[in-house]
């Protein structure tokens, strides 16, 4: 027969403090594993959902981000019309030509500046990205000196919010509309005209080429297609499978969030430890008592081990709950693939809580484990003899 | 027995809790002093910096190029010592994960000048700037991936479409961060891309701290109106701006340290508290024997510091001898070249266990030595 959960509940409520500090522990190690992975996660979350599954992102040969790419108008003319390219309604490919330079602003309350990226788009760049919506003001107009800025640059850098006037290329733009890209890579980039930019910079050459695929089936086709065709050296990829590469750069958070919860989950194991021998040894002529009115040496193990279990989940849940505050507040880091800043969520996933709880059982597993076993090893008669 | 006797044996006397609380500390300090390393590294890398050199960069961005012509406009400037321009190559040697190291392209000459925390034996220089494929290296990468005077290494262009193919001509000495990095001729690499004439930023020294202001200011100031206009700071302002790209690293590690450090208070508070419970009429015998209050919490509280010391040595220490072993920049990929747990560290890490050990122990030891030795002697523990 199993002992009663009600005997762990109230053994636990007994020590209280004890109880209480053990939790707590447990948790603060648990909070600072979700608060640290939410970051990675927000930032890949931006990343991988950046792309459309439709679109193939084309690039020079041999260049590892937009940035340092170069598409020339001939080649640009040349793989829009390719099979496998979609058509819109009056028969035209759906495709775009872009033009990607990073300029140096600062944060607002800093001198230092980081670096954003423009993006010179032309109506079908905005239809390619289904994500984009525009939020306050108006689309900027074709061969005007006029910018939208995302919403999470705008709120973080100096010049940029709605009506300020942005320096950079030959002068002035300004800032007539704030847009939102669904939490996209997009929300880090001011949009502009793609022919006023390459004016501004002299600029004959596109530097990348976004495609839509006429269906899923095509991509891979369509992609050969591009790359057999040396005359422009040019290479494509699905749009989605390049930004999921840019990923890398939550590399090193998630080595810290990782570093910091196995060595602090260690060290809150060895703290819950210490709590259930002090349980054991303070309940060891109860413990006799149990295997005296014939409770099995298993019960015995079971019951520590629920008791420990229980402990940890607590601090689980009180470790999600601690967590649950940052999901949404917005920072930015380096995306060292284009050089220039991103800025993303902090994204508390309901996987990472469960990952939290998994991490805190885990815990209480090893850290209840030999307590448990010590105390179902007792031998009643010698321990109801001692004093 | 003397009161040292009398702390020792009672820390020893639940072996195994005293070695699992000391585990659990020395843990947490372990990722304390990582944590703080970190931080110092950074402001190290800042501190190491010329205070008599700038950087000049184009306005807009480190991504937009300058003509090589301002190198010379610079170099005439009252008050500059020499002006060398600088391309950030950015390949790929071998693989990502060998690719520990920066390569910039520069003029030799000058770049001799200007660097002045390195140092490579005179007939290298010779040797680097004869040879138009030269290159030189620093020494701690040239121990680590195997190079020697002559070898050739080859650079694929990542961001340039072209590759290199150097000669080790030169292994320069300097500080860590100073020898993570490579240079060869910006004009072998001009002539590989046809000449555009681009010069990615330029490093110049100056002869004095008061030309570090006017040089800056005559420098913007000249190329204001042009095509590329400039932004000179100093080395250490240009650090800072490549930390400020990071985000808010300091909000984020110093809240990381703050909730450790609450862990470490709980697991010892616990720990304590255990100990004393246990002990509440032994506390009432020593009061029955003559000793203070004030004796009694001493001990205790001693008990507590001696754990969360033994603690935060093994933590600390630990952390140093680990970090010194291991080969940070493979694993980072050159992002941390080396993390240096400095005795400083390690005394901060110290002093932190030792104010956590008086804390932990100071309440529940104040709480047992608060009952009269009657309530004492007939407490049921």
């Amino acid at each position: 027969m199993a002992i009663p959960i009600k005997y762990n509940l109230r053994s636990l409520f007994v020590r209280r403090i004890s109880t209480l500090m053990t939790i707590l522990s447990i948790a603060m190690v648990v909070a600072i594993f979700i608060g640290v992975m939410s970051l990675a996660s927000g930032l890949e979350n931006a990343l991988v959902t950046s792309g459309d599954p439709l679109n193939v992102l084309v690039r020079r040969r041999a260049s590892d981000s937009e940035l340092s790419s170069s598409v020339s108008r001939e080649g640009f003319q040349a793989i829009r019309y390719l099979d496998g390219v979609k058509t819109d309604d009056k028969g035209e490919p759906i495709s775009a030509a872009e033009i990607v330079i990073i300029i140096n602003l600062p944060k607002h309350g800093e001198e230092q500046g980081s670096n954003v990226i423009i993006r010179g788009v032309g109506p079908s760049g905005i239809s390619l990205r289904p994500k984009f919506k525009l939020v306050e003001g108006r689309m900027f107009q074709p061969g005007l000196r006029e910018v939208v800025v995302s919403r999470a640059i705008s709120q973080r850098f100096q010049h940029t919010a709605l009506g300020d006037h942005l320096p950079f290329g030959k002068g002035d733009w300004s800032v007539v509309g704030i847009f939102e890209a669904g939490n996209t890579a997009f929300d880090s980039e001011i949009w502009v005209d793609v022919n006023q930019l390459a004016a501004d910079y002299n600029r004959t050459t596109y530097s990348s080429a976004l495609l839509r695929a006429a269906d899923p089936r095509s991509i891979d086709d369509l992609i050969a297609r591009i790359e057999a065709d040396r005359r422009y050296d040019l290479t494509a990829q699905r749009e989605l499978a390049y930004y999921e590469e840019q990923t890398a750069s939550a590399g090193p958070i998630k080595a810290l969030g990782y570093f910091i919860a196995i060595v602090m989950g260690i060290g809150a194991c060895f703290a819950a430890m210490n709590t259930m021998y002090a349980a054991v040894s303070y309940r060891s002529r109860e413990i006799a008592t149990l295997l005296i009115l014939g409770y099995r040496r298993y019960a015995i193990l079971f019951s520590f081990m629920v008791e420990a279990l229980i402990l940890a989940l607590s601090g689980g849940l009180i470790g999600c709950l601690l967590s649950l505050p940052i999901n949404g507040i917005t920072t930015g880091t380096a995306n060292w693939q284009t050089f220039s800043e991103i800025a993303f969520a902090f994204q508390v996933t309901p996987q990472l809580l469960v990952a939290g709880i998994i991490f805190s059982l885990l815990m209480g597993l090893l850290g209840g484990f030999f307590p448990a076993s010590r105390a179902s090893r007792q031998k009643p008669a010698f321990t109801m003899r001692e004093a | 027995m003397s009161y040292r006797g009398f702390v020792w044996k009672n820390a020893a006397r639940n072996r195994r809790r005293t070695i699992l609380t000391v585990l659990s500390i020395g843990l947490a300090l372990f990722v304390l002093s990582t944590l703080v390393a970190i931080v110092n590294q950074f402001q190290k890398n800042l501190d190491e910096s010329n205070a008599l050199r700038l950087i000049v960069r184009h306005k807009v961005s480190l991504a937009n190029p300058m003509p090589e012509r301002y190198g010379a406009q610079i170099d005439r400037m009252p008050g500059v010592v020499a002006a060398a321009p600088m391309q950030w190559f950015g390949g790929l040697y071998i693989d990502k994960k060998n690719t520990d190291f920066a390569q910039f392209g520069c003029d030799p000459e000058a770049m001799l000048k200007v660097y002045t925390g390195v140092s490579v034996p005179s007939d290298q220089q010779d040797a680097f700037i004869k040879e138009r494929t030269a290159a030189i290296v620093g020494k701690s990468k040239a121990e680590k991936h195997n190079w020697k005077l002559g070898d050739r290494i080859t650079l694929t262009g990542q961001i340039f479409p072209v590759d290199l193919e150097l000669t080790v001509r030169g292994i320069f000495s300097g500080t860590l961060n100073d020898e993570a990095a490579l240079f060869f001729h910006r004009d072998y690499l001009e002539e590989l891309l046809g000449r555009p004439g681009n010069v990615g930023h330029y490093w110049v020294l100056v002869d004095s701290p008061d030309s570090v202001a006017r040089v800056s200011d005559t420098i913007d100031s000249t190329f204001q109106n042009t095509d590329a206009p400039t932004k000179t700071e100093t080395e250490r302002a240009f650090q800072q701006g490549f930390l400020s790209m990071l985000g808010n690293l300091n909000t984020l590690i110093a809240t990381i340290g703050g909730v450790v450090i609450f862990t470490i208070l709980l697991v010892t508070a616990n720990t304590m508290a255990m100990s004393v419970r246990e002990r509440v009429r032994e506390i009432a015998v020593l009061k029955a024997l003559g000793f203070g209050r004030v004796n009694v919490l001493a001990l205790l509280m001693s008990e507590g510091v001696v754990i969360t010391l033994a603690g935060g040595i093994l933590g600390c220490v630990g952390a140093r001898l680990l970090f010194s072993s291991v080969d940070l920049a493979a694993f980072t990929q050159g992002f941390l070249q080396v993390l240096d747990v400095t005795a400083g560290t390690i005394a901060t890490g110290l002093a932190i266990s030792v104010v956590i050990g008086l804390i932990a122990t100071g309440l529940p030891a104040l709480r047992a030595t608060k009952l009269t030795v009657a309530e004492g002697l007939r407490h049921v523990g």
